[in-house]
């Protein structure tokens, strides 16, 4: 799969790193270098300009107001649904609900639409490399229910999945297919939109966990087509705390609420309740207003750099660290040779990933190591933990550079 | 660096390499349990303990660098001391640890912990193997 490049120019990380002030900053004495950008991205001034401006000046409660204020903060808020559907180029904005994030999006549908239609005997359909929050709200479904849990398997370090798989697994039983877009463990990008394709031609649901892919790579869900696309919010240059949860209208509107309370009702006595169309009826409550209209601002930010040079440069950055990386002794690099997201992954034979780390953070580099929350995934691997570098728009191949230098001196402290 | 240096003493840096009683125990009469699932280290700590005193400890498991030589030195402290003595070792480890302080008694190799409580993401690996050695006395007197 290749992404194509619209725009014919790339962009310069070193004017796009101006913009966030948390990248001003040196640790333990020496600039800092942001790596962990799979658990969260750093956040541009727009955004945080965006959220300051809307308590200074708009803040209110949203959707019931008659005085100025609250149709500010209103307007502020329903316009980043307008935003969000035309960043994943989704069918219409009524299909697009906020959450608290990806973890919560997952767990709506699972109690909402897969509570109400999936019954003992029926499979869901996982696959290996699926991050916890893709697993255990299936997990304590099926116990629930007696539902069946199928994983696609991951065969070999590079993990790719491939359409005859899927095809082969998606059984008459099977009642839903979730998948990551992106490993968050792996790099992978798998083929959502053909996956989704097979799926439906078996009338199999979809969800499509985005957490990886939204903020890393143009999304056109008209295209790919799932039945529901999730993501994170501060996984794509926005704050934490807001998430986005796309579903297809059909299955909205039969799917019952998943909170209960104000903002979601249309009438309410003290023997009955009517609930709201969807969006609304999804979210109960006072919402995240500051966290939704910061996630506006971030979307619009990465809209303007372009989805496809985000993902062009991100991909680059990856290539060339793992091209590097596997020159370096008793290691182990996971994922994909071509067509690697942003990210990568490695195991060396005689350094933890653990002290890895801290000797990359004493020289001002920040790296994951552990297990990722993909434990199954590396069981199957059969590792405990790898150490992790993930890129963004910010980064530079200066910075990799560093990143190997400082490999090079933990690997030779250790193994001297 | 120099606090890089501290952190990976020569002690710690050589029981990383060569872990000492880095077996599981068939004779064990008690035994623990470490787990950090923040990053899936794990260890599991034996006793073979005769009358009042600990005849032989050894671990098995794996972790970092930290963790591992941890458990190493835990294995040649704890082996010859009486149930309660170990208790103590166990409870001033954990005061290396959580503060850095190094009393006069205490012995060189688990003294080389001291510079961990510099880094408190990493007070968690030192004490895995000790934890479990805790929950393996605590077992044995049940």
């Amino acid at each position: 799969m290749t992404i194509e490049t619209k725009h014919s120019t790339s962009f310069d990380p070193e004017i796009q790193r101006k913009n966030f002030p948390i990248l001003q900053q040196e640790i333990h004495g020496k600039p800092l270098i942001y790596l962990d950008n799979g658990a969260t991205t750093q956040k541009p001034s727009a955004v945080l300009e965006a959220m300051d401006h809307y308590y200074r000046k708009d803040n209110s409660n949203v959707h019931r107001g008659i005085h100025t204020l609250s149709n500010r903060a209103t307007e502020s808020f329903e316009q980043v649904r307008d935003t969000v559907a035309n960043f994943l180029n989704a069918p219409s904005r009524e299909e697009i609900v906020f959450t608290k994030g990806t973890t919560e999006a997952i767990n709506l549908v699972a109690r909402t639409w897969a509570e109400q239609n999936l019954n003992e005997g029926d499979v869901i359909l996982l696959t290996e490399m699926e991050h916890h929050s893709n697993l255990v709200p299936w997990q304590l479904l099926a116990q629930r229910k007696g539902l069946e849990i199928r994983y696609v398997p991951v065969t070999d370090d590079e993990g790719i999945l491939t359409t005859e798989q899927v095809d082969k697994m998606l059984t008459p039983e099977v009642k839903l297919f979730a998948f990551t877009h992106i490993s968050n463990t792996l790099g992978v990008v798998n083929p959502a939109r053909e996956f989704c394709a097979l799926a439906r031609k078996k009338g199999v649901v979809t969800l499509v966990d985005g957490a990886q892919s939204a903020g890393h790579m143009p999304i056109d869900l008209q295209d790919m087509q799932p039945d529901f696309f999730v993501f994170s919010g501060h996984k794509t240059a926005g704050p934490t705390g807001v998430g986005v949860l796309y579903g297809r209208f059909e299955l909205l509107e039969q799917m019952p609420p998943f909170h209960g309370g104000g903002e979601m009702i249309d009438r309410v006595s003290f023997d009955r309740v009517t609930f709201k169309k969807p969006p609304h009826k999804f979210e109960a409550g006072t919402p995240n207003i500051a966290e939704v209209v910061g996630l506006g601002a971030s979307l619009k930010y990465l809209s303007n750099i372009g989805m496809d040079r985000i993902f062009a440069h991100d991909h680059e950055l990856a290539a060339y660290a793992d091209e590097h990386l596997r020159s370096l002794p008793g290691i182990r690099v996971l994922g994909p040779r071509q067509n690697r997201a942003g990210l990568v992954s490695f195991h060396f034979d005689k350094v933890h990933a653990h002290d890895l780390v801290t000797f990359a953070d004493m020289d001002g580099i920040a790296l994951r190591g552990g297990h990722h929350c993909t434990q199954p995934l590396m069981e199957k691997l059969g590792l405990h933990s790898t150490a992790r570098a993930s890129f963004y728009l910010y980064n530079t191949k200066q910075e990799v550079d560093r990143l190997l230098e400082n490999l090079n001196k933990t690997l030779s402290f250790f193994t001297s | 660096m120099q606090n890089l240096l501290e952190l990976y003493q020569a002690v710690i840096l050589d029981h990383n390499r060569n872990p000492r009683n880095f077996r599981t125990l068939p004779a064990a009469n008690a035994q623990g349990r470490g787990e950090n699932p923040a990053c899936g280290d794990q260890y599991e700590v034996f006793l073979r303990i005769e009358k009042e005193a600990l005849a032989e400890v050894t671990f098995q498991g794996s972790g970092c660098a930290i963790s591992r030589a941890s458990a190493s030195v835990l294995t040649t402290e704890l082996t010859g001391q009486t149930r309660a003595e170990a208790k103590e070792s166990i409870k001033a480890f954990q005061t290396v640890i959580e503060t850095g302080e190094i009393a006069e008694s205490l012995p060189v190799s688990m003294a080389a912990f001291s510079g961990i409580h510099k880094f408190p993401a990493r007070r968690k690996c030192a004490m895995l193997a000790w934890e479990a050695a805790m929950q393996a006395l605590e077992e044995a007197n049940r």
